[in-house]
């Protein structure tokens, strides 16, 4: 896949077809709605600036999720943000209460809120996973079963 | 079970189609500014060509004129702005010192150029006024700001960030804001700043002096804003409530940011700016009414004033950034159009940002002087 041969009408599309899930998962990292939606901007920012080489549409996919937990650690990193964001639907800026298993999803740590909405959500495997999060297989397994673990503590969470 | 709720939660969180044209509009209007559409044939020829003269002119002064070369060094590129996002903005001496996140460390005196003066891989960079200090992994350094004379202050059994160098200690913390800790830089020793059961419910967020300032989360989420006090471990509480963004020192009071009445409830951004004095007293909001504008996107301290950049209109982020004077509540402009800003730093004499936005500075880092 190169460049196409109209990249805003390609932008609008992938936009489309893409924006919800990276905002998704950019929103469960950073826990605050604005923030979220600045990080899915970048992605899209530096798609459009580099049209990476892409073999396949799951290509195309893995790299967005793969920049946008880029960018989200960037994000997090940042001096105006290092600091923690409660955990209300308020600073999520979603208006719908939200379930008990998302509730203990949110107060795990970042890094295991990424694997377990790679897995659980996106339904990545192991490997997957270590691909796009540039962890060795071996680490993500380990911070899965951590995370699960301590989910089970609070909900019923299934195994995968 | 379980997990379906957790996917049908995740399903219904969504952009709006505002946002969505808006994150287009900005990408394409973006590219638009940076790169506008030429007649890339015509204008091939005349490009290498005027290349190849400005390199045979180049190189021959060089050449001829050794002595230009460092000159050359200090005049290169733009003067004020730089392609990559940085980490820090230091002042040691009226020079400017800027960390890239490249790596680089680069040098701005007055109103000179740019120059870089070599690299620490390091994501953060602090100073107490004299030399630089960083931290690798588990390990804290102190370097001259030449970057000479590099020696580890202290080794950890997890990696740390730093958050204050005073002359007396090194704050230093684990993990996501975790077991703050405070390293004595005359005898060497290491304690807690905070007890274990509250070990993970503060967030550094400015120091001065003897002080730093905290936002305290309590087990049901109340935030307080305190100050705490490093030689004795004495906290003050500043103010109760939410504080969003940061809070920063300023002429011994505590500027900090609240929501206020939202714009719009799913941008839950700040609108307020408060101070507090360090012993608690004095609790006001400024008033921030001669500007435009929908909310405060960063604040930094410099001097006795406040840099502040203000979103005029957040769902397309364009805004500007001023110096505020909180005394006379004076708007000085220091940069029209910006957008995004990724991050905002000031000193006394400088101020620094990056901007990921769709203004004129779109997708540069700025550092220039902050004053006349």
């Amino acid at each position: 896949m190169n460049k196409p041969d109209n990249p805003d009408d390609a932008l609008q599309r992938l936009v489309g077809d893409y924006a919800d899930m990276l905002f998704r998962i950019a929103l469960v990292q950073l826990k605050n709605w604005h923030d979220a939606e600045d990080v899915v901007q970048r992605v899209f920012i530096e798609l459009y600036e580099t049209w990476p080489d892409f073999a396949s549409e799951e290509h195309r996919k893995a790299w967005l999720i793969r920049v946008t937990i880029h960018r989200c650690k960037d994000c997090q990193k940042s001096a105006w943000k290092q600091r923690s964001v409660p955990l209300n639907e308020d600073v999520l800026g979603i208006d719908f209460e939200i379930s008990d298993i998302t509730r203990a999803v949110l107060k795990l740590s970042a890094k295991d809120r990424q694997v377990i909405l790679l897995q659980a959500y996106l339904g990545y495997t192991i490997r997957e996973i270590a691909a796009i999060t540039g962890q060795t297989p071996p680490a993500v397994a380990t911070r899965l079963h951590r995370a699960r673990k301590k989910l089970k503590r609070d909900i019923d969470f299934p195994d995968l | 079970m379980e997990l379906e709720m957790l996917k049908n939660d995740l399903q219904r969180i969504r952009l709006g189609d505002e946002a969505k044209h808006c994150i287009v509009q900005t990408v394409l209007g973006r590219e638009g500014i940076r790169e506008p559409e030429k007649p890339r044939h015509v204008l091939w020829l005349a490009t290498a060509a005027s290349l190849l003269a400005i390199l045979v002119v180049g190189v021959s002064l060089l050449f001829l004129l050794p002595g230009l070369r460092d000159r050359f060094g200090l005049a290169a590129g733009p003067a004020d702005f730089f392609a990559d996002r940085y980490f820090a903005l230091i002042e040691l001496d009226g020079s400017a010192y800027v960390h890239q996140g490249n790596g680089t460390l680069h040098r701005l005196d007055g109103t000179g150029p740019l120059r870089e003066i070599g690299r620490l891989k390091t994501g953060q960079l602090l100073s107490d006024g004299q030399d630089l200090f960083y931290a690798q992994g588990r390990r804290a350094y102190q370097v001259a700001p030449d970057l000479t004379g590099r020696t580890r202050l202290l080794r950890e059994a997890e990696t740390i960030e730093l958050d204050d160098v005073t002359s007396a200690f090194v704050l230093y913390h684990f993990g996501n804001h975790d077991r703050y800790t405070l390293f004595d830089r005359q005898t060497g020793e290491k304690r807690p700043l905070f007890p274990d059961t509250e070990a993970k419910r503060y967030t550094f967020q400015d120091g001065f002096g003897d002080v730093a300032v905290f936002v305290h989360a309590a087990a049901d989420n109340e935030e307080r804003l305190v100050a705490v006090r490093l030689s004795d471990g004495q906290e003050t509480e500043l103010a109760a409530g939410p504080i969003r963004g940061r809070a920063v020192i300023s002429d011994g009071n505590v500027y900090f940011t609240r929501t206020g009445e939202p714009v719009d409830r799913t941008y839950d951004r700040a609108r307020e700016l408060w101070f507090v004095g360090f012993d608690g007293t004095g609790l006001s909001q400024l008033d921030l009414s001669g500007i435009p504008y929908d909310s405060i996107r960063a604040i930094a301290a410099s001097g006795r004033e406040l840099v502040i950049a203000a979103d005029e209109n957040v769902l397309s982020h364009q805004g500007k950034i001023y110096r505020y004077d909180p005394k006379d509540g004076t708007f000085v402009l220091l940069q029209d159009r910006v957008g995004l800003i990724d991050r905002l730093f000031a000193t006394e004499h400088y101020y620094s940002f990056y901007d990921l936005g769709i203004g004129d500075v779109a997708g540069k880092a700025f550092v220039g002087p902050v004053r006349d």
